[in-house]
């Protein structure tokens, strides 16, 4: 790259300077400059078209068999703003949408437990069931001592997990939500231990919701 | 571009676009007369067949009199036009297999120029550039195309890579291979250009 005429000033001055002492330099840089003379001299050899008036007419002939689309400038220039401006209001209705969408459906408070029930068993066939609901806070804290309490879901046997803190929420909004009764999701309590401290809780902390145990298969 | 015929003004560019887009197509020819020169001579030095480059010729000026709603004043009307032309010229270059066809009947022309590798058969400036623009048929196209933008068409580096798409830096690496190519092809072929050793 240094040999051919797209180096800087500093550059040639450098290059100049070491070819004085560099033999193989020395005649590389005759050789770039024999090469730049012999191409200045064919650039200036213009090709032409034999009838340049030919080559004119036969554009004119050509182009006058199109026909161009009618000016209409301030039409053209509406419909291009306005397009503009409809396709940008599309898009931030669709993400403002879609955010608003997934924000629903991830972080709602249910107040329609068949809408809870038929969630958590859309997730559940998934594979990742979660359950974030139970009964009072002060009645947890005393019969599930653990932060965490871990449970094996009948229908897939994956270990479902029930997070203390979620658990008294969704179970304050259900109470808010004036819910007497539920009926636990297919699957999720259908195993012994879930079973057993759901039955624990409902008799000695919350009796006035009743609490419906469904066998997986049911 | 000293030997071509001098450029419009911007002024004189306006009011011709003007003109065409409210259906003057006479207006239009002064524009195709005055730079049809320069973008025959690129699609000459791309292609080396005049029929084939008077066609991309038309091509390009029926494309330009279609797109020229869409000229941007801001940009220099020969870069735009050197744009359309090299597009034009590689896609026939790519589409008509013609590296092939080049190449072959290349080395007809060239045996029919040169006669062997002798410096006093060439007698001009004009044979030169005969035997460069053969040679240049060998070079990769992007190569090709860089070398005749920059060297034979006497366009800047930045205006070789506006009009190419490519990058400063890839245009001047291209332009060195090329370079390199074309002088060992003219010192093995003819002995000049090249290094005694």
């Amino acid at each position: 790259m240094a040999l051919d005429r797209e180096r800087s000033g500093i550059e040639t001055l450098q290059l100049n300077e070491h070819a004085r002492a560099c033999e193989s330099c020395s005649a590389e840089l005759a050789a770039t400059a024999n090469m730049r003379s012999i191409i200045s001299s064919v650039s200036s050899v213009t090709p032409a078209p034999a009838d340049p008036g030919a080559l004119t007419a036969g554009i004119l002939t050509a182009i006058s068999q199109f026909r161009r689309p009618r000016s209409r400038p301030l039409l053209d220039r509406f419909i291009r703003l306005t397009s503009a401006a409809v396709f940008r209001f599309s898009y931030t209705v669709i993400v403002v949408f879609s955010i608003g969408f997934f924000a629903l459906t991830e972080f709602r408070s249910f107040t329609d437990l068949s809408r809870l029930e038929e969630r958590m068993n859309r997730e559940s066939r998934f594979g990742s069931p979660r359950v974030s609901y139970t009964i009072s806070r002060e009645s947890i804290a005393a019969v599930l001592p653990a932060d965490v309490i871990q449970m094996v879901s009948g229908s897939s046997g994956e270990t479902v997990t029930m997070n203390r803190r979620t658990l008294e929420q969704g179970v304050d909004r259900l109470e808010r939500a004036g819910f007497h009764s539920y009926r636990l999701p297919t699957g999720i309590a259908a195993s012994r231990p879930v079973g057993e401290a759901v039955d624990v809780l409902t008799k000695a902390l919350f009796p006035k919701i009743r609490f419906v145990h469904r066998s997986s298969d049911s | 571009m000293n030997s071509n015929p001098p450029v419009l003004t911007e002024a004189e560019i306006r009011a011709i676009v003007a003109g065409t887009l409210a259906g003057d197509n006479q207006v239009f020819g002064t524009l195709v007369r005055t730079y049809q020169p320069y973008a025959f001579s690129l699609a000459f030095r791309l292609l080396h067949n005049e029929q084939d480059a008077l066609d991309a010729v038309q091509d390009v000026f029926i494309n330009v009199w279609r797109r020229l709603g869409q000229y941007d004043p801001s940009r220099k009307f020969t870069t735009w036009l050197y744009a359309l032309v090299s597009n034009r010229c590689m896609d026939l270059l790519r589409s008509r297999r013609r590296r092939v066809a080049l190449f072959e009947s290349n080395q007809e022309t060239l045996k029919h120029i040169s006669g062997g590798p002798d410096l006093t058969l060439i007698h001009s400036n004009k044979e030169l550039a005969e035997i460069i623009g053969l040679l240049t048929a060998h070079l990769p196209p992007t190569q090709r195309l860089v070398f005749v933008l920059r060297d034979l068409q006497n366009l800047t580096v930045e205006e070789t890579a506006e009009s190419t798409g490519l990058s400063v830096t890839s245009v001047k690496a291209n332009l060195s291979y090329a370079r390199k190519r074309i002088r060992h092809m003219l010192t093995r072929r003819y002995q000049i250009g090249g290094v005694s050793s």
